[in-house]
């Protein structure tokens, strides 16, 4: 039986790689001792699903897994016995089972919103930064990045299109920016990487340091 | 360029400048983000456990090693349940940082902390560091230089600092790093740790002179500061009552040896990274080199129905994929096969791998490797040490040529490719016929293999061989080592006389020189090391990080030679820097044992027939009969 793991990662857990993750939860079944399903041949392995992985320093209130477990169980028990083998900073935010008509993850997760808290060093700074990051964000028509694909060749790529709904503010010392970001297997954007192009482009971010980065929530 | 030391900064900070939640936050912020596999630095394994806010005794267990290293250490994951078990303790854990983190650590004037609540480890009331081998000594200036303690016991006087304690193997010849520690301890840390703990509390408010006086009786406790040594070795107690010799601790039931129900699992791959059920402490074999076969004597045997209930306890607890049975010499353990089989039974739908470590050249091995393959490819590691056999009859190894031979036709027989075989060179009476010798060994192995007409494809043959290195402790304590040109040279020899199939690496001569100098020198080193270390020597045993030159420069320094020490000969009535610390094993029965290397000839095993070497007087035990 397929179930479907919604979860939260914080704290301390932002700094495990999405690799080291899937041994986490791995271990924390086998704490459960509910069973998981393993694929046939030589060298068996889980089956489990993630949603697309989540950057290193970056914490998220909404990540899944599917997963198939040796018989049925109700969910609420899933849930219960997994809250109780997982480390501290990794929260079940809800189990359902997956029946037939259950979209796919990659169907229903399109747009990750963000909220990425940078810091200025006074006030003053902070609100300018937040002012010259919105009008940027306004008056843009593109937001150009080079990166090294997989021939190790720069290649230059335009963002904007994955993002949407901007918005920043200024709170003490603090800016804060909130904005969907594609989550897309074909052009998925990190944050960081967004954030980068932000301090890249806006003078008065230049010298801005990244706090956090909390993906808020996962939609179509 | 190193100027000033960090201790030298953070001792003209307050002690209020560094709270946990300081701390933290900076970790977070400003140096997590930038530095390699940041989670081993935030705590949290499953296994471990919260700190104890109120505790009467704060414990800080260090290694000196990196996370990845110190993780994979059994001794380290008892202690740590052993004393949080413990109501009135709370103990937390710190790794060597790698460098990358340390260089933030010290812009960021963060002190090394515990990563169970980030407290400075200044604010422990004892520091603990394992010593497994000789060449992390300088990890302990490292820590101690980015935790702002100073480096030497005469320099920590009250109770402003933590008591430094060392603990583990190396210790059975603690003379050239005892002036860092205030207490080393000879043996198992299980014993007398509690006993430390308890004087302790009744000292808390005294001085740390009064205290050191109320623990020097203890089994197992050398307090370094108490005497005075001569450049014979001859001692001399400089505080009334000082015992002259240190007798080794050790509980003689490994029943009574506690055990975690659970254990430390890490989120970054540990070097070992599973489920360790010790089986046996002790080995019955005697091979005349090797120190953990004395110093760790006698042979104590787990009960079969204690084996089970630790395998269901850590299994269960921990979630792990993998346990090995842990030992020095596995298919010794009287219940060997039976610990193997509850596994494959009673964990059949849990996927769990087992894995056996030292595994002697026999059938019997070779079936039980066997019994856990489950159609893994699972590389076959095997130690004949040897090339020739007087060769090994001089190491007291026990294993024949046709033992190996066969074993190895077996294990193509039943489909093993991946075989790997460790070799020493340097080794006491050896001569050029007997490093050609190793060569010889493995073309007759690759013969047997092409010979087979059904044989399993794509064979990898490979042997490590190793610079001996003459340890304390064993009955090949009194001789030289080889130079470093001598083992150099025997290297070229037998890369001209190893058939090409085979993929021979082989050790650094110059470390293994080093090595042999820690090993069998006196106090006199304690300077060189503080000086090899403020010249920049640290992470030594990984590879690109040993620094020669600066080594040797550091000994010049003091007017002494490493080369000279490591191929220093002990007559048998010579005192040794060591010879004050009594293992149980008696320096009689290892003058008997390398004189019989002289002549080649064998020991039996202990489990044949008693050697007298002398475990067994004065309450010493050996769990079996004879």
């Amino acid at each position: 039986m397929k179930y479907r793991i919604c979860y939260e990662k914080k704290d301390s857990l932002i700094f495990i790689s999405q690799l080291d993750l899937q041994k986490v939860f791995q271990r924390a079944f086998r704490r459960t001792r509910i069973q998981l399903e393993y694929t046939q041949g030589f060298h068996p392995h889980p089956k489990m699903t993630y949603s697309p992985p989540l950057p290193l320093f970056v914490a998220s209130k909404e990540e899944y897994l599917d997963v198939a477990l040796v018989g049925e169980f109700d969910a609420q028990e899933i849930k219960e016995r997994l809250t109780k083998t997982l480390p501290r900073d990794l929260i079940i935010v809800s189990v359902e089972p997956v029946t037939e008509s259950t979209p796919s993850l990659s169907s229903i997760l399109v747009w990750g919103n963000y909220e990425i808290i940078l810091c200025a060093e006074d006030e003053n700074k902070a609100a300018d930064a937040a002012n010259a990051l919105s009008e940027y964000m306004n008056g843009t028509k593109e937001i150009l990045i080079t990166k090294l694909n997989k021939k190790k060749q720069t290649v230059t790529k335009d963002i904007l299109p994955l993002v949407k709904n901007f918005s920043v503010r200024s709170n003490g010392c603090e800016i804060i920016i909130n904005a969907d970001l594609s989550l897309l297997n074909d052009s998925l954007l990190s944050a960081a990487v967004f954030t980068g192009a932000l301090k890249d482009n806006v003078t008065e971010a230049k010298e801005l340091v990244t706090k956090s980065i909390t993906k808020l929530s996962a939609k179509m | 360029m190193q100027t000033v030391s960090f201790s030298a900064i953070i001792k003209f900070m307050k002690r209020t400048d560094f709270t946990p939640e300081t701390i933290k936050e900076t970790l977070y912020t400003k140096i997590l983000p930038y530095v390699l596999k940041p989670a081993r630095y935030t705590g949290g394994e499953i296994g471990s456990r919260p700190p104890k806010e109120d505790a009467e005794v704060k414990f800080a267990f260090t290694f000196p090693d990196t996370y990845e290293v110190g993780m994979s250490h059994m001794g380290m994951k008892i202690m740590y349940s052993l004393l949080n078990d413990m109501q009135e303790v709370t103990c937390e854990r710190a790794y060597a940082p790698w460098e990358d983190m340390a260089k933030l650590m010290r812009e960021h004037n963060i002190p090394l902390y515990g990563l169970e609540s980030f407290t400075p480890l200044m604010d422990f009331d004892f520091v603990g560091f394992s010593i497994q081998y000789e060449m992390c000594i300088t990890n302990v200036l490292y820590m101690l230089d980015l935790a702002g303690i100073p480096y030497r016991s005469r320099d920590r006087e009250d109770f402003g600092y933590p008591i430094i304690i060392a603990g583990g193997p190396c210790n059975v010849n603690p003379e050239p790093y005892c002036d860092i520690f205030d207490i080393i301890l000879i043996g198992e840390g299980e014993k007398a740790v509690p006993e430390l703990i308890e004087i302790y509390k009744q000292y808390k408010n005294k001085s740390k002179q009064e205290y050191l006086k109320a623990i020097m009786h203890i089994e197992g406790i050398y307090i370094p500061a108490f005497y005075e040594v001569n450049e014979k070795y001859e001692r001399k107690a400089l505080v009334e009552g000082a015992p002259m010799s240190i007798k080794r601790t050790y509980i003689p039931d490994m029943n009574d040896v506690y055990y975690p129900e659970d254990t430390l699992v890490p989120f970054v791959e540990a070097v070992h990274d599973r489920v360790m059920i010790e089986i046996m402490r002790g080995c019955p074999r005697g091979c005349r080199f090797c120190q953990a076969g004395f110093i760790y004597r006698p042979v104590r045997q787990k009960s079969l129905e204690n084996i089970k209930k630790q395998i269901d306890d850590q299994l269960t607890s921990s979630g792990y994929e993998e346990i090995s049975l842990s030992s020095l010499s596995t298919t010794d353990y009287k219940y060997c096969t039976e610990a193997i089989s509850y596994i494959m039974e009673e964990y059949e739908n849990d996927k769990i791998n087992v894995s056996l470590p030292s595994l002697r050249i026999d059938s019997f091995s070779l079936g039980l490797v066997n019994s856990i393959q489950k159609g893994r490819i699972i590389p076959l590691t095997l130690a004949p040490e040897a090339g020739s056999q007087r060769m090994r009859d001089i190491i007291n190894k026990n294993v024949t040529e046709e033992d190996i031979l066969t074993t190895m036709e077996q294990a193509f027989r039943n489909g093993f490719t991946k075989i790997k075989l460790y070799f020493m060179m340097g080794l006491p009476f050896e001569t050029d016929e007997d490093v050609i010798a190793i060569g010889e060994l493995m073309q007759k192995i690759v013969d047997i293999y092409f010979g087979l007409k059904l044989r399993p494809k794509d064979l990898q043959l490979s042997i490590s061989v190793a610079c001996f290195v003459p340890k304390p402790h064993t009955p090949f304590q009194f001789f030289p080592q080889d130079s470093k040109e001598e083992f150099d040279r025997k290297q070229r020899l037998l890369i001209d006389n190893v058939n090409r199939k085979v993929r021979l690496t082989y050790h650094d001569s110059s470390v293994s020189v080093m090595e042999a100098a820690f090993a069998r020198g006196g106090r006199e080193l304690n300077d060189v090391i503080i000086e090899a270390y403020e010249n920049g020597c640290y992470f030594d045993s990984w590879g690109d990080y040993y620094k020669d030159d600066v080594w040797a420069q550091a000994f010049r320094k003091f007017g002494l030679d490493h080369k000279k020490i490591a191929s220093r000969e002990f007559a048998y009535d010579e005192t040794t820097p060591w010879d004050f610390i009594d293992i149980g094993v008696t320096k009689e029965f290892f003058v008997r044992e390398a004189k019989k290397a002289e002549k080649a000839t064998t020991t039996k095993n202990c489990y044949e027939s008693c050697a007298n070497c002398g475990i067994n007087k004065e309450g010493g035990k050996c769990d079996f009969e004879v």
